[in-house]
């Protein structure tokens, strides 16, 4: 088992303690052994390093998934799925990701807190011989040889803007913009798109934006404010899973449910369940399935034949209620090893 | 026996009342009340002045925030911190500090999520273990800093890394969803038309206040904070009093946590990282010393208070959240600030 | 115990001490701060405890109030050999201390200062779940500081706006008020004016008189002659020397103090005859 886990600033060592002495392997901690008779391996077993932004999301959960399905599908690989508690603790993920460098695995699969931050340990990796592909968000600079598997957030969002004005149709409406962790280079390009998308739409007018800081409560507390203080409010873009349930939250004591159309993103099973109740109008769903599983095949291939790797767009899925019960989407939403979500 | 014992000891007769503190006509005891009670009043004096300016400077600014509705919603999202604040004085009044509220909220929070979606219990059930995991939390802090002696800073600290690590192992780092609608009740539920949020903060307020300004144990709590080793002589037990402290602090933060995932209707594994911050800015805004033996419930509301007016207003007036976080500090460096010019006057007075 | 039934001198006291130390060691690591040290005090005296800057007063003080348990050694409470494991047990016994850092809560008022550890509870159901009667407890606390003549603002004033002297008056008050057979005063009137000084010493005499017992550390000599009936000297952690105060001048006590004097024998046989009894 991994002790790396950590929480803000690195103090973790007690939890992992305690986990260690409670012989539980959570979520948290996975080293996935299964899968390891088949397959022919030349180059012997491999040793992966799978780290999120942050544990604690449904989102991260599901690239975990596919990072476990890509190695069990290749075989004898292991995935070591360590991350920090919270994405604001970037040093905590540098340091991370600077233990498994000196842990010597042969691969790092990593999604970065701050593209700024995490570029020297990108570097460092590389200089010390262990390859990286990046996940979700890449660094600034990023290494030619180092791939990007990712989600387009600036079209995603763009798209959210005219589900938006398709929902609220004719005439002049307000909006609002609940964003999650200003600075964070997901969160520019989802604010950067969905201003851009609205931009082109002008019956729209954002008249407020505020952060969740990825915290449900903390959503639903600024959506309530923001409620107050604009009466004729008609639509919310909520930018991430926490900012979306507590944008629904708001809404609903508010007693504005379907009054106030909410284009939402990421698809966790309270949100879905908002979808099917009317709360919410649509869901920009990624495919962090896909991302697990292309960093991991990807990573495999390169370290076992030599193909460079190559960045690619992971894509998403536009979740209505009329689409939701559809086979694409579904193999989007409760994606499985068995009809893994990717099309290679 | 010293002649002087016998009064010490039993209620003197009312009427043969001496001394400097003697009331005589309804208008003298009148004035010695209000000497009495100003002089504890002052002390919350920086923090609701600055309340009342703000209230008023926000009724002007936003024809919204001055309504039932946006005071209510004030209430039940500053309900959290406050019920947390107040556990957190109480710590602080012994010379501790409690760093690990938001990892112990957590963990109530999620525990009390899944014992509902698990296990069938009911939301009081759930409420009472969730209160459950917060005492036995304070528990371990609390024998870890009256027993075992380690600094309240180091104790704590160990909880807050420790009971997040234990909020990540129960939910496998992902939220627990999928709750009965009655799961809500103690965050978004009401009683009379009053937010229950809003009822149950009252309730902690007041049941706390009184049990520190009118009870012996929380005139011993004041002692310790303020002569660990005085209240030691003068016969208080202090490693036991102190471990309740901590237990009486835990158990409000785990119901704090439970009325956070109510509100939310979820257990969330992240929640409330960083709190820790906000419940002891509320305090010392409020007026307690951190070096112990000063804070009173009163005035951790007030600071409370006024960190949501600043964040409520914000919004209103669609201030950046960078500003607003900016402002605070400037409120906690300019409370600070003043109580303790004014303490300086006063002593220098006294 | 009543003033009625008291003894009449110090002279005429019962030959068994209220309170006797009797080999006290006391260790700080290895810092030994206290190697068998004997003490005594007999009914209705004031005894000055005197002795160098660390020659142990305040340690051997602490080990007689229960604050600091001895290793090793006995104290006996007229003749009977009990353990005070913690400052509970002396008070039962009747002991109180005002010690050399007086041991008040500053962030409390007077009267709570007063009243610490044995606040009045309210009567009936309030008083059950613990609801202090502060009224009562004012009231007790401004007649009591009457009587010995303190003043202070207010009784509900916290001690930390009190003077240096206000304080260890009121650290005072509360011993005398509260002790039943001894009231032991470690270096009382070293913050006091001359005014403040002499109602602490007034105050020792009207405990005597009430049949109390004084142990009073002090570093004062003509104080010391004045006020006490016998004087003990200690030095490096044991008793060298005991003198009835009308038969020393202040150069014997300094003598004493820097050993060049000594009327104690090297290793006195715990409770053994002593060479030179003096009551
Ligand atoms: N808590 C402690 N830890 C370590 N050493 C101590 C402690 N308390 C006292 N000592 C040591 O014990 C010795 C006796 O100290 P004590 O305070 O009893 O002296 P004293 O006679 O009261 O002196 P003074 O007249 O200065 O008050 C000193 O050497 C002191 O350093
Ligand atoms: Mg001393």
């Amino acid at each position: 088992m991994s002790n790396n886990m950590r929480t803000r600033k690195g103090l973790a060592v007690l939890a992992a303690w305690a986990a260690m002495a409670a012989g539980a392997c959570g979520g948290v901690d996975v080293r996935d052994e299964s899968g390891g008779g088949e397959g022919t391996t030349t180059d012997g077993p491999l040793e992966l390093a799978v780290v999120p932004k942050a544990v604690g999301h449904e989102f991260w959960s599901t690239v975990q998934a596919g990072a476990e399905c890509a190695a069990e599908l290749a075989g004898d690989v292991t995935v070591e799925w360590d991350g920090v508690n919270a994405e604001t603790d970037v040093e905590g993920q540098v340091n991370l990701i600077q233990n498994f460098v000196t842990q010597n695995v042969d691969g790092i699969v990593y999604a970065a807190t701050d593209s700024a931050a995490l570029a020297p340990a990108t570097q460092n990796a590389l200089d010390s011989g262990v390859p990286v592909a990046m996940i979700d968000s890449g660094t600034d600079p990023q290494p030619d040889e180092v791939p990007l598997y990712a989600t387009d957030n600036r079209a995603g969002a763009a798209e959210a803007a005219n589900l938006l004005a398709d929902a609220l149709g004719e005439g002049d409406h307000d909006v609002a913009l609940i964003e999650f962790q200003p600075g964070s280079q997901t969160n520019t390009e989802r604010v950067e798109g969905f201003t851009e998308g609205l931009s082109q739409h002008g019956n729209l007018n954002l008249v407020a934006q505020q952060p969740s800081l990825s915290d449900v409560n903390e959503a639903r507390r600024v959506t309530e404010d923001i409620l107050t203080a604009n009466p004729d409010l008609a639509g919310i873009f909520a930018a991430n899973e926490p900012s979306v349930l507590g944008a629904a939250q708001a809404v609903e004591a508010a007693g504005r449910t379907g009054e106030v159309v909410i284009i939402g993103w990421d698809a966790a099973p309270d949100e879905i369940a908002g979808l099917r109740d009317g709360q919410i109008a649509a869901l920009v769903v990624q495919n962090p399935f896909r991302m697990g599983y292309f960093g991991v095949q990807n990573m495999v291939e390169h370290l076992r034949e030599g193909t460079p790797m190559e960045s690619a767009d992971t894509g998403v899925t536009f979740v209505t209620p009329e689409n939701i019960d559809s086979e694409e989407v579904k193999a989007v939403l409760e994606p499985s090893c068995d009809n893994p979500p990717v099309d290679q | 026996m010293f002649p002087v014992s016998r009064s010490l000891r039993s209620d003197p007769p009312e009427t043969t009342v001496t001394g400097m503190e003697s009331p005589t006509g309804p208008r003298d005891r009148l004035r010695a009340w209000l000497r009495e009670h100003l002089s504890y009043a002052v002390s919350e004096f920086t923090a609701a002045t600055a309340l009342v300016v703000l209230f008023i400077a926000l009724s002007l600014a936003s024809p919204h925030f001055l309504t039932a509705d946006n005071l209510f919603n004030i209430g039940s999202q500053t309900a959290v911190i406050a019920i947390i604040a107040v556990a957190q004085t109480m710590i602080i009044i012994t010379k501790g500090i409690d760093l690990s509220v938001g990892s112990v909220a957590a963990l109530a929070g999620v525990v009390g999520a899944i014992v509902v979606r698990d296990l069938g219990f009911s939301v009081w059930e759930a409420t009472v273990v969730a209160i459950g995991v917060g005492a036995a939390a304070g528990l371990v802090n609390g024998l870890l800093v009256a027993s075992a002696r380690l600094p309240p800073f180091i104790a704590t600290l160990g909880m807050m890394s420790a009971g997040r690590g234990l909020v990540f192992i129960i939910t496998g780092a992902v939220g627990v969803y999928s709750l009965p609608e009655s799961f809500q009740l103690l965050g978004n539920g009401e009683i009379a038309g009053i937010p229950f949020a809003i009822v149950i903060t009252a309730v902690v307020a007041l049941a706390a206040g009184f049990l520190l300004s009118q009870s012996r144990f929380g005139q011993h709590v004041y002692a310790m904070g303020s002569n660990l080793e005085a209240a030691r002589r003068a016969g208080i037990p202090v490693r036991r009093n102190l471990t309740a402290v901590y237990v009486l602090a835990g158990a409000l933060v785990g119901l704090g946590g439970m009325v956070a995932a109510s509100r939310v209707s979820s257990g969330q594994p992240n929640y409330g990282i960083g709190l820790e911050l906000d419940v002891i800015a509320a305090a010392v805004i409020g007026g307690a010393s951190l070096f112990g033996g000063q804070g009173r419930i009163a005035g951790t509301l007030i600071g409370a208070f006024l960190i949501a007016l600043v964040r409520n207003g914000s919004v209103l007036l669609g201030i950046n959240i960078h500003y607003q976080q900016v402002i605070v500090g400037l409120i906690i460096w300019a409370a600070v600030y003043f109580d303790q010019y004014r303490r300086r006057r006063l002593e220098a007075r006294g | 115990m009543s003033a009625a039934d008291g003894i009449e001198s110090a002279q005429g006291a019962a030959d068994r001490p209220v309170l006797e130390a009797r080999g006290i060691v006391k260790r700080f690591g290895h810092v030994e701060a206290l190697r068998g040290a004997d003490f005594a005090v007999h009914r209705g005296e004031v005894v000055a405890l005197i002795g160098d800057n660390g020659a142990g007063k305040s340690t051997l003080i602490k080990v007689l109030s229960g604050a600091q348990p001895q290793d090793e050694g006995e104290i006996l409470v007229n003749g009977r050999p009990e353990r005070f494991g913690s400052p509970v047990d002396a008070r039962r016994a009747g002991v109180e201390t005002v010690y050399q850092d007086l041991s008040v809560a500053d962030d409390l008022s007077v009267a709570a200062n007063l009243y610490l550890g044995r606040e009045i509870k309210r009567r009936g159901l309030p008083g059950l779940i613990g609801l202090l009667d502060k009224r009562a407890m004012r009231r007790g606390t401004a007649e009591a500081l009457e009587q010995l003549g303190v003043r202070v603002p207010r009784v509900t004033t916290p001690i930390a706006m009190l003077s240096g002297g206000q304080r260890q008056s009121v650290a005072v008050a509360r011993a005398v008020v509260w002790a039943t057979s001894v009231v032991i005063l470690d270096e009382p009137t070293a913050a006091l004016g001359v005014v403040q000084t002499r109602r602490v010493l007034d105050v020792v005499d009207r405990a005597r008189d009430a049949g109390m017992s004084v142990v009073l550390v002090s570093h004062n000599m003509p104080q010391v002659l004045e006020i006490a009936d016998r004087v003990e000297v200690m030095r490096l952690g044991r008793r060298t020397a005991r003198f009835r105060a009308a038969e020393v001048t202040t150069d014997d006590l300094v003598a004493a103090m820097t050993g060049a004097l000594v009327t104690e024998p090297e290793e006195a046989a715990l409770g053994g005859p002593l060479r030179r009894p003096v009551n």
